[in-house]
């Protein structure tokens, strides 16, 4: 519990000091006082400030509240634990946390407390500064947000992670969206499975290029044999020579023999080729290695739409079986259903609305039979003889409050009658005199005579005996008929409200309603609401279900028309070429046994080509810078030398050229192909740091991806231990507050196996939370932070610290959760409720609620 | 008599650790320009002899045309004679181009038996190639030199008691009876060492290909006569591999940590490649991104690979205690943490923690 608050300097506070006690502590300042000052100074006290990084001055309480001067901002706090001991933690704060100074003695003793100094908060609740912050405090409009469903998502996520920010299935999702694009289970392919193919075709690349170096190797092996042989046949040629004229024209002949030698082979090879065209050549087309490629390519892709086109006609087959199946769910019903849902709810909504009329015009309604009765009691209550005016009249004159009104009356009377009687005396004098006299004895006789009459009917009638009795009945009578006159005035304006949509309108329209319900229930064979919209879920899945089908097979059905496209397309290329190369009717495999022939003949005329070339290319050295006619006839005269002398030698010699120009020929074949070689030997290298740097990566995305997938298990455990043992207790909890939140109207908070959220009401139904008003998820919210602040925390109990929080409240709303707090401070939590508003004050002391005011 | 000692060249090395091929190329000339390196050092100080102790190319199919060039380059320094014990790498075999190619007349390949060569100041060097990638028993079994001249052996092995690249033993060294043990294998340059009456060292690699083979590389020059021998070791000016650590905790643009990273590899030298591994507490999320800094200060340097090896600045063992999905995520992160078997479990645990965290953020 906080004991003690001592502010030096911090922000606009200074030199503030407030002891405090348990419970309930109400900090009053008017607006900019320093409120969200001071709760920044308690969670600052107890956890430190963090580093002046952020650059907005909003964000960042260090820079928000150091003072302009540059002076250091510091003050102390003294926590009371809850086994008695207290300490008092003390820091000043500089632009930096390295400069920041911190200390904790204990308060009664003044031993310094390193292991507090750290972390004063996390040691004291077990909680980090975040969490604190998020839990323990509740500032002005904090967590509010205006959409409905983000504040049912706020605590849907305060219920299965304890944290509004932190949700178990947005986490679990993001982690397996991540998990996806490095390896995907079906669908496309992930990062990992593309840097395994790459990875095998680079090995296989690798291989391959081991192969081809290894025939390179062979063929360095066998020049150098050949160069060996080359130089032992050479040195043997250079024997059979006797001098160097003969050697000359040896030689001479030796290079003619080679020349006529290599034209013949040339020739032979030229027949050769000419063989292998007209073989492969067909109505004048004559296709090259390339072209018998691209057919086989052709020839293949054929043979894979076609067994593409197999699948999808498989695939169609059972879809189409599904979509049969899935047909017999007839779609009229389905209609009718949907149909007589959608009146229902309409109606269900119109009842909704009927009820709440009528519930509102139930204390007009009310209010009317009240003033009917207090008319009535009025009237019951009236003399009935005073209802008459004549009696009014006379019981007033007899009480003489008419006796103005009266006596105007006489004196006109008398003025009439003495007119009267003046012209009757200038006529008669006698008869003027008699007329005075009669009409002042009329006058007099009739006036008392009427009021004695009708004063004394009344009298009796009431049964009293003096005026004043009289008087006194009807001062009496006037004050009841001035009450019954406003009552039916009000009466008269209730009546005028309740014109507008009477009661008894909206009670036959709630029975139309009950009764139209009634017949689409029986119409769709259920017994209630529920089950009509179970039904209608039921016959929306089916029509969903058929649809979907539907879809699908629409789908395979365009596959396989597009996959028969394919194989129309393929097997038209395909043939487009085979006609101008191997013709046409031929089974696939026909074709298969055609094109490998076709392709030996044209590599081999490929071959050909090549020996051909090399073949020329030597002859053209050879030829190059001698005289054709001499060496022909320095052949003709070694041809001429004598039989016996020269025929073993020169068949020698013959045999021995032969094989120096096959060697020659040989030596030259195989240092063109390894130069060939060398020209590719890079590639090599390169292939070989494609492949490390491919394994590298995989390397890195493969902990990656394991990382992931133990970070899922993981979380998936921590949510299987966090609903077996934290979310249970936290819902009780809620459940308590909203019990006396909403007047008992809400009593559960229920989470089921897919996390969604619903409330049960005091009459056991439970509804989804989303089904809800804003003002109850407000309340839900609000309940589960009161039961977060008490759950999370694993060591001392934290206090809760309120920043204005209820600023939008109304009077009503207010009351109920003052209450809420008033338990809960009863139950020794200690709160700060800091407030600008007087209507708290007044309303806790109006519920005589015990708090200790503090001022700012 | 002067000679030169190298080893592990690894010429024609891939070079993974750099990222774009060009710039891989160009690594790779000039690892094959440390021959001529070597040449040029030896001639200008009149030194006759060089000895490779092994792992010559970076493979037992070296390219030909690469071989070649390096052979005909040998050959042109015609007044040093090189010595060459093949590794596990290019090891000896019938079809290794150090049996099939003409080598030129100053270079020579041991094969798999020991074989001597006299040397001038009556020196004598003795040499021993491998012939299989793996060799479990040393090279130097059972040998002992037959002579009272000064004498090197030129081998290429680990050391140990037991391995697949011919594991020396510090007794085999001590009962060899050589003055000087010329050793290959290990890239790191093992300083001057003795053991009985044989002084020894591996001279490490002369070039680093990777953060692996980091700071400066080099070979040992030294001198051997009656009196013993006398060895230093010279460092090969070059690229290095580097690694800088840069605390960002106070910064919070990517642009700002981008700075900081230039400004430090300008006070380096911009010719090395370096490793930087950011440091410190996590500023704002999304800050660090490694790979995004990677690219804004690749520029920097000849190559710049970036690590993030910040830490959440969050206080593990309070979040543990929270009777939240977070703090119950933490807890168990730490049982796992614990519970590893090796450092590499230990690294994949601390992986999932961090990711698994962020998301929780």
């Amino acid at each position: 519990m906080i004991e003690e608050i001592y502010i030096r300097s911090y922000g606009k506070l200074k030199e503030k000091k407030w002891k405090m006690g348990p419970g309930l502590q109400v900090i009053c300042g008017h607006n900019e006082a320093g409120k969200s000052t001071a709760t920044s100074f308690v969670r600052a006290m107890l956890y430190g400030l963090p580093t002046g990084r952020s650059r907005s001055i909003l964000e960042n309480d260090r820079k928000r509240y150091r003072p302009w001067s540059g002076e250091e901002f510091s003050g102390s706090l003294t926590w009371r634990m809850e086994d008695g001991r207290r300490y008092t933690v003390s820091r000043s704060f500089g632009t930096t946390p390295q400069k920041d100074r911190v200390q904790v003695v204990d308060a009664d003793t003044g031993a310094v407390q390193p292991w507090l100094e750290d972390n004063m908060g996390g040691t004291l609740f077990g909680v980090s500064a975040e969490t604190f912050e998020n839990t323990a405090m509740i500032r002005q409009d904090g967590g509010r947000v205006e959409r409905n469903d983000e504040l049912v998502n706020k605590v849907s996520n305060l219920v299965t992670s304890a944290q509004e920010d932190v949700g178990y299935e947005s986490t679990s999702r993001a982690l397996k969206a991540r998990r996806d694009t490095l390896r995907r289970e079906r669908g496309h392919n992930g990062i990992l499975d593309e840097l395994e193919k790459n990875e095998q075709q680079l090995q296989q690349r690798l291989g391959d290029m081991g192969k081809a170096y290894d025939t390179c190797l062979d063929w360095m092996e066998e020049l150098s044999q050949v160069e060996q042989q080359l130089e032992q046949a050479s040195s043997q040629l250079e024997g059979y020579k006797g001098d160097i004229r003969r050697r000359e024209m040896q030689q001479q002949a030796e290079d003619y023999s080679r020349i006529v030698l290599l034209r013949q082979e040339i020739n032979n090879l030229r027949s050769s080729m000419e063989l292998i065209k007209k073989s492969i050549t067909r109505e004048g087309f004559q296709p090259d290695v390339e072209y018998v490629r691209t057919m086989q390519r052709d020839l293949q892709s054929w043979e894979e739409s076609q067994r593409n086109l197999r699948e999808a006609q498989e695939e169609l087959e059972e879809l189409s079986a599904q979509a049969q199946q899935a047909a017999q769910m007839e779609e009229g019903p389905v209609t009718r259903i949907v149909e007589d849902c959608a009146q229902a709810r309409t109606l269900q909504a119109r009842m909704e609305a009927v009820n709440a009329e009528l519930e509102e015009k139930q204390p007009l309604v009310q209010r009317r039979q009240e003033l009917q009765w207090d008319i009535k009691r009025c009237e019951d209550n009236m003399p009935e003889v005073f209802r008459d005016p004549h009696v009014r009249a006379e019981v007033e004159t007899l009480l003489g409050r008419k006796v103005q009104k009266v006596q105007k009356g006489r004196i006109a009377l008398l003025a009439v009658g003495a007119l009267a009687a003046l012209l009757a005396t200038l006529w008669k004098p006698w008869a003027g005199i008699i007329i005075l006299v009669a009409l002042v004895a009329w006058m007099m006789l009739a006036d008392r005579g009427g009021v004695q009459r009708t004063g004394g009917s009344v009298m009796r009638k009431l049964g009293v005996s003096g005026k004043q009795e009289l008087a006194a009945y009807y001062r009496d009578w006037q004050l009841k008929d001035r009450q019954a006159a406003e009552l039916r005035a009000a009466l008269a304006e209730v009546e005028r409200s309740l014109a507008s949509n009477s009661p008894d309108r909206l009670m036959t329209e709630q029975r139309t309603i009950k009764e139209q319900l009634l017949a689409i229930f029986r119409r769709c064979q259920c017994s209630g609401w529920e089950e009509l919209q179970n039904l209608e879920g039921r016959a929306k899945e089916a029509e969903s279900q058929r649809k979907a089908a539907n879809a699908a097979m629409q789908r395979s059905q365009n596959k396989v028309q597009n996959t028969q496209r394919r194989v129309d397309e393929c097997r038209t290329r395909f043939l487009l070429r085979a006609d101008k190369a191997i013709g046409h009717n031929m089974t696939q495999g026909g074709y298969h046994k055609e094109l490998d022939q076709l392709m030996k003949q044209c590599t081999r005329l490929v071959e050909r080509e090549v020996q051909q070339r090399e073949k020329e290319a030597f002859l053209a050295s050879l030829v190059e810078g001698k005289n054709m006619e001499q060496l022909r006839e320095a052949y003709q005269q070694m041809q001429h030398q004598p039989q016996q002398e020269e025929q073993p030698e020169k068949q020698e010699k013959a045999d021995n050229t032969q094989a120096v120009m096959q060697l020659t020929s040989r030596r030259s074949e195989l240092e063109t192909r390894i130069s060939h070689y060398f020209e590719g030997e890079e590639a090599v290298t390169r292939t070989r740091w494609q492949l490390e740097e491919t394994q590298k990566e995989m390397k890195k995305r493969g902990k990656e991806y394991n990382a992931l997938c133990m970070a899922s298990q993981v979380l998936e455990e921590a949510m299987e231990e966090m609903s077996r043992q934290v979310s249970p207790k936290l819902t009780r909890m809620v459940g308590e507050h909203l019990h006396h939140l909403t007047g008992g109207k809400h009593e559960k908070l229920l989470l089921d196996q897919q996390y969604h959220i619903s409330l049960c009401g005091a009459d056991g139904v439970s509804r989804p939370l989303e089904s809800f008003s804003r003002g109850t998820v407000d309340q839900v919210y609000l309940a589960l932070r009161l039961a977060l602040v008490q759950v999370v925390s694993s060591g001392e109990p934290m206090p809760l610290i309120l920043d204005d929080s209820f600023v939008r409240y109304d009077d009503t709303r207010l009351k109920t959760t003052l209450q809420e707090l008033a338990r809960m401070a009863q139950q020794g939590m200690q709160i700060l409720l800091f407030t600008c508003q007087k209507r708290e004050v007044e309303l806790l002391n109006e519920m005589h609620i015990p708090y200790h005011r503090l001022e700012l | 008599m002067r000679f030169l000692h190298m080893g592990d060249l690894h010429l024609d090395s891939p070079f993974a650790s750099i990222a774009d091929p060009m710039k891989a190329a160009q690594r790779r000339e000039e690892l094959n320009g440390c021959v001529q390196a070597v040449i040029d050092y030896a001639k200008q100080r009149e030194i006759g002899i060089v000895l490779i102790a092994g792992d010559f190319f970076d493979n037992e199919q070296p390219r030909i045309g690469l071989f070649r060039a390096v052979m005909e380059q040998m050959g042109r320094a015609g007044g040093i004679r090189f010595f060459i014990a093949p590794g596990n790498h290019d090891y000896y075999h019938s079809r290794s181009l150090y049996a099939l190619e003409p080598l030129p007349e100053n270079v020579t390949v041991f094969g798999g038996e020991v074989e001597q060569v006299e040397l001038e100041e009556g020196v004598v060097l003795y040499g021993r190639g491998f012939t299989h990638a793996h060799e479990p028993q040393s090279l130097l079994h059972g040998f002992q030199a037959q002579t009272q001249q000064p004498s090197i052996f030129l081998v290429h092995g680990e050391l140990g008691q037991a391995g697949d690249y011919g594991p020396i033993a510090k007794e085999e060294i001590a009962n060899s009876g050589v003055t000087y043990l010329a050793l290959g294998h290990i890239h790191q340059y093992s300083g001057i060492q003795r053991e009985g009456a044989t002084t020894w060292a591996y001279p490490g690699i002369p070039m680093g290909r990777g953060f692996d083979e980091m700071g400066q590389k080099g070979f040992i020059s030294g001198e051997i006569d009656q009196h013993g021998v006398r060895l230093a070791w010279v460092p090969l000016a070059g690229r290095e591999y580097r690694e800088v650590q840069v605390d960002v905790s106070d910064f919070v643009m990517a642009e700002e940590i981008a700075k900081e990273i230039r400004m430090m590899l300008e006070r380096e030298g911009t010719e090395h490649i370096y490793r930087v591994i950011l440091t410190g507490t996590r500023p704002a999320p999304g800050v660090v991104d490694a790979a995004l800094l990677e690219k804004m200060v690749q520029q920097s340097a000849f190559h710049v690979e970036v690590q993030d090896a910040t830490q959440a600045a969050v206080q593990w063992d309070v979040v543990a205690k929270e009777s939240s999905l977070r703090g119950i995520f933490v807890r168990r992160m730490q049982q796992r943490v614990r519970a590893a078997d090796s450092e590499e479990e230990r690294e994949l645990c601390r992986l999932a923690w961090q990711l698994g965290w962020d998301n929780l953020k």
